[in-house]
């Protein structure tokens, strides 16, 4: 059998599955809502020049500090500069730092994470020492204390985030990886004429990526987190340039005068943590292949509800 | 005519170079010829699964050798692993966990026809509905998800997809132990049958010495990692010597014996289990053991072919004393 046709059969049987597991998702309301409520949450700083009603970084002296009006939805700043569109612009930075970071993070855990799962041996000591190193190291000190360092940027902020934060994607992965290779279906998958190779593609792996992919999107939360607590301490974007945790940083000295300078900010964070939180959890749900649509539950909440 | 397989002195022991050396099988020999079907019996933790394992390169070996098909397969790579896999298949005990998951039933039975180079994909379709026929499951399932068929469904779709590839030897490694009374006879029907359709070998490896009976010509008793006796199907019970083979027979189920026969409890201490530093692996169980038992390890003798026995006192008026 030449090797076009089994790559050719493996793509049939992997479109097959991919359909059934969208299907799955788009039956969902809960999946649906929070996509679509991610996917508005991502695009609205990417579109922030349209959308974003002044100038982030423009001061309106005659403005400072207003709660909220017609103009200014949000309120201004001490030096007059519109909330809302800082809120708006400032998504650029933020998400952006973050999704460069799970990305690294998630990349190098991954391929560390499958790589000593899978071979065992010395390799896996290795790596999983090496991993209990960098775990060793309290993560918050060594991230101000590299960037303190290296002086505080964007740039440096996302490389001291990612050279500790692929710990917990790696041992995950290994821990993933290592069940699913004890599993009696890889052994049939070899007797089946599969390579090491294919094993690891075609039957390991497909059990293990769901689960990356809920982990993956539930860092997105917890590198948020991290990053604002960062921003806080005045570790990552630099004025005038808006990022939500610096914001929060910036209106911690108005907090008796001004509370909604930091209450906007907090409350963006908070949404987006929980939005990708939950999003996480309930691709959870759907890539669990036992998993049953729950249109009959609320079938029997409506009923339960016109019941009563 | 030359054997299929073949084990010469075979054994394994694990952990080995450790402290903690736990020998599985012990020098266990044994022939299987083509169109045969040979059990091997034995209780838990005899090493009877082992066996079955290192055939299949699913564990390592630790010293004898394996043959088969005519070829040394005791230490071979990757490749070759796999171009034996095309001869010898395995069926497991519980077909649940022998499927991954995430994969359509029909899906794992193109699998291994496509993987062998078999047929092409939408042929392996059509060969694979036919095989659901063949084991008497309808071709609709084929597009179900494992954890929608039974335990019964799903092991006949193993075994189609074993016999499928056109293995010449199929190992089933207590391949219907996990199934339910009624399923297991069918399926024990189901095999029997599919052997005299497709003239195939079979490898039964099983603790029921009744359900290892029904399907297999030839038996071969294990204990404590150990071939003890080997006899003909049809001579079990009246030409059999082997006090194991014996025990093994009295503790056999049947509707008919209620109130006649007394079931014997045993408690088994790791001392008792059979890893002795000499004489008969049997001994502290066997109720005729004698000094010699003790310090000198019976050899396996042939007594009538090809029925061989490995015991200094055995019951059917033998030969040894």
């Amino acid at each position: 059998m030449p090797r076009e046709e089994n790559s050719r059969v493996h793509l049939a049987g992997e479109e097959e599955k991919m359909k059934s597991t969208v299907k799955k998702a788009l039956h969902n309301p809960q999946f649906v809502l929070l996509l679509i409520l991610a996917v508005i949450l991502i695009l609205i700083p990417v579109f922030a020049p349209w959308i974003a009603p002044h100038d982030p970084i423009e001061n309106d002296y005659a403005n400072t500090m207003i709660s909220g009006s017609r103009e200014y939805l949000f309120g201004t700043d001490q030096i007059g500069r519109c909330i809302l569109s800082r809120l708006i612009w400032g998504g650029r930075t933020s998400l952006l730092i973050v999704f460069v970071v799970v990305a690294i993070v998630s990349v190098i855990g991954i391929v560390l994470g499958v790589t000593a799962g899978f071979t065992g041996g010395w390799v896996d000591m290795l790596i999983t020492r090496f991993t209990d190193i960098v775990m060793a190291v309290p993560s918050t000190v060594f991230i101000i204390a590299l960037v303190s360092v290296l002086g505080p940027s964007l740039r440096h902020t996302v490389l001291a985030m990612s050279l500790v934060g692929w710990t917990e994607n790696c041992r995950v992965t290994r821990a993933l990886v290592m069940s699913a290779k004890e599993n009696r279906f890889v052994e049939e998958a070899r007797l089946g004429g599969l390579s090491r190779g294919q094993v690891i593609h075609r039957v390991i792996m497909p059990n293990v990526i769901p689960y990356l992919i809920v982990n993956i999107t539930q860092d997105i939360g917890s590198t948020l987190l991290t990053l604002s607590g960062l921003s806080l301490l005045g570790l990552s974007s630099q004025p005038p340039t808006p990022e939500w945790g610096f914001m929060l940083s910036e209106g911690r000295k108005f907090i008796q005068s001004a509370p909604w300078l930091i209450i906007y900010p907090g409350l963006v964070i908070v949404l987006h943590v929980i939005v990708f939180n939950l999003l996480g959890d309930t691709l959870r749900d759907i890539l669990d292949p036992r998993y049953e649509k729950p249109k009959k539950k609320w079938r029997e909440i409506k009923k339960w509800a016109q019941e009563n | 005519m030359e054997p299929i397989l073949e084990l010469k002195n075979v054994s394994k022991i694990f952990g080995a170079g450790t402290a903690h050396e736990v020998p599985a099988v012990r020098d266990v020999s044994l022939q299987v010829m083509p169109g045969d079907s040979v059990g091997i019996v034995g209780e838990s933790g005899c090493g009877k699964s082992t066996v079955a394992r290192m055939v299949t390169k699913l564990t390592d070996i630790t010293s004898g050798e394996i043959w088969f098909d005519g070829e040394n397969i005791t230490r071979i790579g990757e490749k070759e692993t796999r171009n034996v896999y095309r001869k010898i298949q395995m069926v497991f005990q519980d077909p649940y966990s022998v499927f991954s998951p995430r994969m359509q039933v029909g899906t794992f039975l193109e699998e291994g026809l496509v993987h062998f180079g078999i047929c092409s994909r939408p042929e392996a379709r059509k060969q694979a509905a036919e095989w659901m026929e063949r084991v008497e499951l309808s071709p609709e399932l084929m597009e179900r998800l494992p954890h929608q068929l039974s335990g019964g469904q799903l092991q006949r779709v193993v075994i189609a997809r074993a016999i499928s590839i056109r293995p010449k030897l199929i190992i089933l490694d207590e391949a219907t132990s996990a199934l339910d009374v009624s399923v297991q006879k069918q399926v024990l029907k189901l095999l029997v049958r599919l052997q005299k359709e497709l003239n195939l070998t079979y490898l039964f490896i099983g603790h029921d010495l009744a359900v290892v009976r029904s399907l297999c010509e030839r038996i071969a008793v294990m204990y404590a990692g150990q071939i003890v006796e080997v006899f003909d199907s049809e001579d079990l019970g009246h030409n059999t010597g082997h006090p194991y083979t014996q025990k093994l027979l009295g503790s056999v189920f049947s509707i008919h014996d209620r109130n006649q026969k007394e079931i014997q409890l045993e408690t088994l201490s790791m001392e008792d289990s059979g890893y002795e530093k000499q004489g008969c692996v049997y001994q502290k169980r066997c109720p005729h053991a004698t000094e010699k038992c003790r310090t000198e390890q019976p050899v396996m003798e042939a007594c009538g072919t090809p029925h061989r026995i490995a015991c200094w006192h055995p019951l059917c008026g033998g030969h040894h004393h």
